[in-house]
This record gives C-alpha cells, structure tokens and sequence, in this order.
C-alpha cells in the first residue's frame, strides 16, 4: 500500500527523474550486453552496436514505459480537454446547436434562481426582522361585495386602536401609519410627494433611529397635533440639496407651514402594504398623524399597522390577544377577525406563487435541454464507435475513454454556462421591467452570487448526467468483442428505445408547457373582450391636484373653482364634453359607504361615487329610467338630495318594483331620493362584475376631484389632453396635475399582469417546443444515414420519395404519440395550479387543450420533415454499389 | 515462447526470479533466459514497462547500488505484497497448464525426443 502511493508521488511529481532513471537503466542494460558480447569474443565496436540494437530505440521503450507509470494525470487530463475540443470544432452544427441548447436552459434556470434569492429569500433591512408583524382586521361581510371581496383580509384599524396596542403583552412596541399624496412647495415650485403619517413609535419599531434631530414625541399626535415634518434621506439630497442646516426650516405641506425637526437614514424605508391606499410606495417625508385632516375616529379603518413582537411571543398569541385591542369597543357584535402576519411574508406573500410557477416552467424547459443534448450526444456517439474501438484495442482502458467523453461534456457545459450567464443577464434585465408592480426593490442587474454558485452546482449535475449516459453506454459497447449482425442490430434497437423515450419526455413536457400557455392565453382574450360599459376610445381622465388656499373650503368657492377650471377645458378645440367625478374607471380607489335603505334596518356596503352633471355623459354610460344629474340638483340645508342608482343596485335592493323615487339615508346625515337608474360599468378591474353604486352631485363632497373629458374624434384625443392640461395651468398657476391617461390606456394596462403571465409562459413554452423539435430533427437525421442503406432499397424496390420520407420520420412517431399521451395526462393534472389565474375558464378546458396538441404536432411534424426529406434524395443505386 | 504468451507470463517469470534473490534490469534478462534454456528471450522493450507495471502495483521495489564491478546499477527487491501475488500467480499458472493438459489428454503428437 505503502510502496504504491510513495510510486504515485514519484510518478505524479517527479516524472522528468523517473525517465532519467529509466535511461540511465537502459544504458546501463546496453553496457552490460556489450560486456558479454566482448566477453565472447566480439569485437568491442561491434559489440556495442548489437547491444545497441538489441535494445532497441530507447524513446520507444521509454515511451512503453511512461505508458505504464500512467503519465502525470494531469497533463493526461490537459491532453483529453484539447483532442475534445478539437473534435468538437470539427462538427459545428452540432457543438453550437448544444452549447446554445444548453445556454437556454441554463440561463433560465439562473434568472429564476436569482430571481428566487433577491424576492423570495432576501430578508428586510431591520434588526431581527422576524419579529415584525403586520395586523390586518378580517370582515367577512365584505366578501359580499365584489369590489371589496379581494381584500376582506386586509382591512386597516381605526386610529384610537393604537393606544390600546401599546397594553398589548405579546407585542414590544407597536405603531401605525399610513401613505399618502401631499402637496409640497417650498421654493415656490409645488410638486406631490409621498407622505407618511405615522405615530411617533414607528422608529423604535422599526429600531431605526433618526440620522439627524428628532421623530415626533408622543404628545405630538392626535387632535391639534403640532405641525412637524421629518424628511426622508432621498428627498433631503434631491430637493433639499443635503442642506446640513435643514433643521428647523419651514415648508409648506397642503399649503400649511411645516417645521423640519428631522431627517432619516437612508435604510428607513417603509412600503405600505394596504391595498386601500393609493399609493404604497416607500414616503418621502413623515408627519404626525392628525396634521393632514385625517379621520380619528373608530370608523376609519385607514391605518396600517407595523409591530415588534414580545421576545418569545408567536404570532397565534398576538392574535388572540389583539382581536379585543384593535376592534371598535362600542361596537362589540360586529362581526370580524384579525390576522397577523409576519412583515416578511406580508410584503413577498404575493410574489411566492408566480415565482414557483416559473421555477417550474424553467426547471422543465431545462429538463428538455439536457435531454436534447443527451439524444445529440447518443447519436452523435454512434459515429465514434469504431474511433472508441479502436483506441481501446490499443490499450485504452474504459476509463479513460469515460473520461474522454465526458471531457467532451465539460466542455459543452462549460461553454453553455457562459452563454447561460450571457442569456440570464439579459433575461433579468426584462424581467425588471415585466416583474408586477409592489415587490421589494430589485436591484436584479446582475446575477447574486448565490443564484451563480447555484447554478454552477445545477451545470455540475448536468454535465454528469448526460455526459455519463452516451459515455457509459458507449465505452460499454467499444469494449466489447467485435459485434456480430445481431448484436449491431439489438444495440441500435436499444439505443433507438432510448432516443424514442427521450424525445418522448421531451414532447410530454413541452406539451404541458404549451396547454399552460393557450389557457393563459385565452384567459387574456376573455378578458379583454369584456365590455366595460363605458365608451373607451374617446374619453381621457386628468386628476387634479389643487392646493388648498386655491380651492377654497366652502361650497361655493369650490364650486366656482371647479366651474372655472371645467370652463377653460371645454374651451379647447376638439373637445366635446367635460365633467368631474372623484373616482372615474380604473383610475382610483372607490369609496365604500355604508347605507340604509329605506324600511331596512341593517347598513349595507354599496360604492358611492361623486359626480358633476355630464359626467355618465362623457363616459357614454345610458340612463336605462328617470333621469340623469343636473344642475339643479344643488345640496339644500335640508340635507335632502336627489342620487342616482346603478343596475346592480337597483336589482339588489329593489328587484320587483322601480327604484325611482325610493329613499337611501346616507351616513353623512342625508336623505337621498333615486331620481334616475343608470347602467352598469366595470370599475377597477374587467375581470371583476359591477358593484351596486350609487351617485351623487359633487357639490357637496369634491376632495381629490378628477376631470375626465370626451373629444369629438380619437385621432384628436392626446393633442386635446394636451391643450386641456395647458389651459388648465393657464387657469390656475398653482395647480399640480396628478396622472393624465386616456381610459383606453388605462383598460389596457389593467390587463396587465395577465399578459405578462401569459408572455412568459409563453416564452416558456415556445423554447421547449423548440427544443424538442432540435431534437426531433437530431434523431431523424441521424436515423437517416444510419439507414440509408435501407432507404435505397427500398426506393429501388419501387417506393416513392414521399414515401422513403415518411419512413424516415417513422423514426420518432412512437415516441412523439407517447409524448402527447404523457403530456396531456401531465397537463390535466397540473393544470389546476393555473386555476387562480383563469377567467371563466376550467382548467381543463378542452379548446385550449386541443390547440396545444395541435399546435405541437404542427411542429413535431415539421421538425421530422426537413430531416427526413434527405431520405428522398437518396440515390440507391450509389447507396447499393457501396456494400 | 510465442510474445503473446510472453506478455502474460513476464510478471510472473519477473516475480519468481526476484524471488531468490534481488537483481537489476540486466540480472534478471540473464536469470530468466538461463533458466529456461534460452527459450525465453527477454528484450529491454518488453522488460522495463513489465519493471514499471510491476513498480506500480507495489510487488517490487527498486533502488540504487552498485554492481560486485563497481558501477552504478537499479536493483529490484519484492514486497511481501509482491510475495503474495507470486503465490497466487503460481497457483493460478498451475491450474493453467493442468487445464491445458487435461484437454490435451492422450493427443500426443509431437513425436518423442522432441522436448
């Protein structure tokens, strides 16, 4: 045991001595011949030559014997790389069809393992971050609503709910805000910013200090809250300039001066989480809760929540305890609940299921990449037999063949992996951009170091997998004594069983892929055939943003200023009509209320929106009875007011009898009478039914009004927006305009994350349909000038060329039929993950199921025809004559 | 002897002469063909790799002295582990030849005298 590792140290180390060694013995051999020759009688001279030539040329017998010493193994390792790549260079279709083969799906697999890392696993910038939590009230009541039904699990808390957080014993510290649009102007130049409104334990919470001066002290908030503003990092270098003497300025937030007492670090940065909220993006300044007008009282369910748990404490224990703390205690019988749920899950929870879906749909498209490279490798093998032969009768022994081949893999991996890191760069970069909105920042440029050694370890495994196979397979058979007839023939037989099943995996998986895809698909079109209820190609929406001094208090110098405003645009050239509404489609938030109707004791939630005369006008809604909103119907002192019903209302609340003239009592005090039913229009979403609204005159209740307009032709809508936008300035100076969108932009983009689902899995789809159509074509060319001999027979026995071709892509039809079976049994079954996803549609929805099988046996055919079409063009009598 | 006999038997002849005593690369040429009467005739280009192989297994040992002339030689030495693989070798060659014979019992043609 000794002996041989004290050998292998000679031999590995010191190779250039043991050959000097064996010299110095063949001399020493030659010396010692001669001597007995010349003992003998011979002549000296003589005597050396035949000593000489007895043995023989020394670099032969030096070279046998290095042979057996086994060389220094890594120069033998060297000389294998470099006669691999020399082999690979010589077929080149076939080293690049698997170098970028591989590079897809090795590149795809890398995007999605970093994209897994930087969402999924990356955790939040805070001390001990699995101690945040999130506290949601549930309320079931709302899932009766379609356009609350979403959310019923995420509803905020009232503010008066905080103090009583703070006895809570299983939690550290708690606190709650909110995120809103403001309007700053300081400098004179006014621009909305994103505001925080928050109480004054949000840093300890978080356990982030302040960076400069002070966040607000617990006597701050609440009724007649002092005035102070503490200034995030970002918009104290941009807008402040990183004025080290900020401290103590005054700016004017909503036209009211604010004292500057602090500024944050730049690692305090809060999203919102409440998809209630307009906006969730991370604040840009913080005020203290009640310097903004906010409701405080137990009704508004406005703020989120952000808390530290106890040490040891779970969530199950918070929850129990917090469900008396953060409900209404007047309001004892409401029914309802409260979740917790850590920060952590809160913020990605949404992202987990398409990214898991994508790792799928990858790890399958990489799947199908080696399977492809492993069916070139086999038939590619089959031409290097009598190579592999032929080196292992000259003494190779199956390892090193072994090692040969899969030096050959290496490479190709190798290659593939650079061309992988290549494609994965780009594809994060486009998936930055189609990624929904709300996830954590993702600075995605390049590749995390975790997603690389990851995809190193998956490009290790490949190589190992697939290179082995054909390695095995073939050294097996290179070893072996010269094979008779049969045997070549039951080899080939088994090697064809290999391919057939391989390409049958392959089918089964792009075809699983492919019916994902035509669901998504027609889940899109559905969609997008959906008649909102509005005229969508001739109305734009502006949202005005005026500032308070501007817009007045009162009724009526907010009247005449929206007056004003609405006058200049309907000036403008092209423009047909204009109006005003608070919550126009697709553009906002509505706003829920809950009311009485008349004889019923219980409230129920119904939309309500404001609106100015002409409003369902512009937007081409019909009034199906009574009569629409006008001019006369001004709020009174008698809190007596005229409203308008929807469809879906007029059916809920009055379905045997007309709703005209029937009465709604309305939380602010009103008695409202239906003067008019209008119909139907989809709000936020296509894909969600109308919710019964009501509507009334917006004289009494404009807060964020928006103006939408409607132009007399498309072709002149942006050139009107435009003109309106200017003139809208021109009336006002000081008036900040939010987001301006023609309402078919707005349909389109709400559409949005189903065509990027779509697209993907599209993206998907069609590479694995590529890829097992390269190798579909792989085998059937192979099969091809493995059989020509066979295929000129036949042509010479009379067969037509179509039909030498049609037995040529014979080849692949078991496996390909096998395939289909497999993957639709595949696609049934995985079909259901996509439900969520689907719009009116059945996972199992047989058109899509068909197009899919179609569209692959499309391509399986096409991919075995042009291979195949070699087979006509045989010439049998030159096939015959080379027997 | 035929070379493809050779080839297989080399080690073993190599082994079973070291056995007796240690010797260089030219020693053990001159034991193996005295003692099979010349019939063996060992050329440097099969003995050396033979030498090597055998070093590699671990069966043998070299190392350099000197010749009873005085000059500089590399001699050879077993290992018990190359002891142990003579015994087997022996034992593996004797049932060889018995099978051979065997089936070659009572076919004798080769006229007598001829050994």
């Amino acid at each position: 045991m000794i002996e041989r590792f004290l050998y292998w140290l000679r031999a590995t180390f010191r190779p250039t001595a043991s050959d000097q060694t064996t010299l110095d013995e063949l001399v020493f051999h030659a010396e010692m011949a001669a001597q007995r020759l010349i003992d003998e009688g011979v002549d000296a001279t003589e005597a050396r030559v035949r000593a000489a030539a007895m043995v023989g040329d020394t670099r032969r017998v030096l070279s046998s014997v290095r042979e057996e010493r086994g060389g220094a193994p890594l120069a033998g390792i060297a000389l294998d790389v470099r006669s691999s790549w020399r082999s690979l260079r010589r077929t080149p279709s076939f080293t690049v069809t698997a170098i970028l083969t591989l590079g897809l799906g090795l590149g795809a697999v890398t995007a999605v393992f970093t994209l897994i890392d930087t969402v999924l696993l990356r955790t939040l910038p805070y001390e001990r971050p699995e101690q945040l939590v999130t506290i949601w009230r549930t309320d079931t009541t709302y899932q009766r609503i379609p356009a609350l039904a979403a959310n019923w699990d995420r509803i905020g808390v009232a503010y008066p709910a905080e103090a009583r957080l703070h006895s809570a014993r299983f939690l550290e510290s708690a606190a709650i805000f909110r995120i809103s649009d403001l309007s700053l102007t300081s400098d004179g130049v006014p621009a909305t910013v994103t505001a925080g409104v928050a109480t004054p334990a949000l840093p300890s919470v978080l356990r982030i200090p302040v960076a400069q001066g002070r966040w607000f002290l617990p006597g701050e908030v609440g009724e007649g809250a002092p005035r102070l503003v503490v200034l995030s990092d970002r918009l104290w270098r941009t807008r402040f300039g990183g004025d080290p003497t900020v401290l103590g300025r005054a700016i004017q937030l909503e036209e009211e001066p604010f004292e500057v007492i602090g500024v944050l670090p730049p690692r305090f940065a809060l999203r919102g989480l409440s998809p209630w909220a307009s906006t969730t993006a991370s604040p840009d300044l913080w005020v203290p809760i009640g310097t903004t007008g906010e409701f405080l009282g137990e009704g508004g369910l406005n703020w989120e929540t952000i808390a530290r748990l106890a040490p040891g404490a779970t969530l199950a224990q918070a929850r129990d305890e917090l469900w008396n703390l953060v409900r209404d205690p007047a309001d004892a019988d409401r029914p309802g609940g409260v979740r917790v749920v850590a920060r952590h899950d809160a913020e990605i929870g949404g992202a987990r299921r398409p990214i898991a879906l994508l790792l799928g749909a990858v790890l399958l498209v990489l799947c199908i990449a080696c399977g492809n490279v492993t069916a070139l490798l086999l038939g590619r093998a089959g031409t290097r037999e009598t190579e592999l032969r032929t080196r292992a009768a000259l003494g190779a022994s199956s390892r090193r063949l072994i090692l040969q081949l899969l030096s050959e893999s290496a490479i190709l991996a190798a290659w593939g992996g650079f061309v992988g890191l290549a494609i994965a760069v780009l594809a994060l970069r486009g998936a930055a951009w189609l990624l929904p909105a709300g996830l954590p920042s993702l600075d995605l440029a390049w590749p995390s170091l975790a997603a690389l050694g990851a995809a190193f370890v998956v490009t290790l495994v490949t190589v190992l997998l697939f290179g082995l196979l054909p390695a095995l397979w073939l050294t097996r058979r290179a070893g072996a004594h010269a094979p008779s007839g049969r045997g070549e023939s039951r080899a080939a037989t088994r090697r064809g069983g290999l391919q057939g099943v391989m390409i049958g995996t392959q089918v089964a998986m792009a075809l699983a892929l492919l019916a994902g895809a035509s669901l998504l698909v027609r889940t899109v079109l559905r969609e997008a055939a959906i008649d909102p209820g509005f005229a969508v190609d001739r109305v734009a929406v502006i949202e005005l943003l005026p500032l308070p001094s501007r817009f007045g208090e009162d009724l009526a110098s907010r009247g005449a200023y929206l007056d004003r405003l609405v006058a200049s645009a309907s000036a403008v050239a092209g423009v047909e009509q204009v109006a005003l509404g608070n919550t126009p489609p697709f553009a906002d938030n509505p706003s829920n209320w809950g009311i009485r109707v008349e004889g019923q004791e219980k409230r129920i939630m119904v939309q309500r929106e404001a609106i100015s005369p002409g409003y369902l006008e512009v937007l081409g809604v019909p009034v199906l009875a009574g009569r629409d909103l006008d001019s006369s119907d001004r709020p009174s002192d008698a809190q007596v007011a005229s409203t308008l019903v929807n469809e879906s209302m007029a059916r809920r609340f009055w379905p045997d009898q007309s709703p005209l003239g029937r009465e709604i009592q309305s939380p602010d005090g009103y008695t409202l009478t239906v003067v008019g039913v209008v119909g139907d229009f989809r709000g936020a979403a296509l894909s969600t039914p109308p919710t019964p609204t009501f509507y009334v005159s917006a004289r009494q209740v404009f807060s964020n009004p928006w103006l939408v307009m409607r132009v007399t032709s498309p072709a002149a809508l942006d050139g009107a927006m435009r003109e309106v936008s200017v003139q809208l300035r021109a009336a006002d100076p000081m008036l900040i305009l939010g987001r301006v969108e023609t309402l078919s932009h707005l349909v389109v983009d709400s559409l949005g994350p189903q065509r990027l689902r779509a697209g993907l899995l599209i993206a998907c789809a069609g590479t694995a349909l590529l890829l097992a159509a390269i190798g579909i074509g792989g085998v059937v060319g192979y099969g091809v000038r493995q059989q020509m001999r066979e295929i000129g027979v036949r042509l010479a026995l009379g067969a037509s060329p179509r039909g030498a071709v049609r037995f040529a892509q014979r080849q692949v039809l078991l496996g390909v039929v096998g395939g289909v079976v497999a993957g639709l049994a595949g696609a049934v079954a995985l079909s259901r993950f996509l439900s969520s996803y689907l719009f009116e549609l059945s996972p199992l929805d047989p058109a899509s199921f068909v197009a899919a099988v179609l569209l692959l046996s499309a391509g399986a055919w096409l991919a075995s025809w042009l291979p195949a079409r070699r087979a006509a063009r045989i010439d049998p009598m030159q096939v015959l004559r080379t027997e | 002897m035929s070379q493809s006999l050779l080839k297989g038997t080399l080690d073993l002849l190599i082994l079973g002469t070291l056995a007796r005593e240690p010797l260089h690369g030219w020693g053990l040429a001159e034991q193996i063909e005295a003692r099979s009467a010349q019939r063996v005739q060992v050329n440097p280009g099969s003995l050396y790799p033979s030498l090597e192989r055998l070093q590699r297994r671990g069966w043998i040992r070299s190392a350099w002295s000197t010749t009873e002339a005085g000059r500089k030689a590399r001699y050879y030495h077993l290992t018990a582990a190359g002891r142990r693989q003579l015994r087997e070798a022996q034992v593996e060659w004797r049932r060889s030849v018995d099978a051979v014979a065997g089936v070659l019992e009572g076919v004798w043609l080769i006229p007598e005298g001829a050994r």
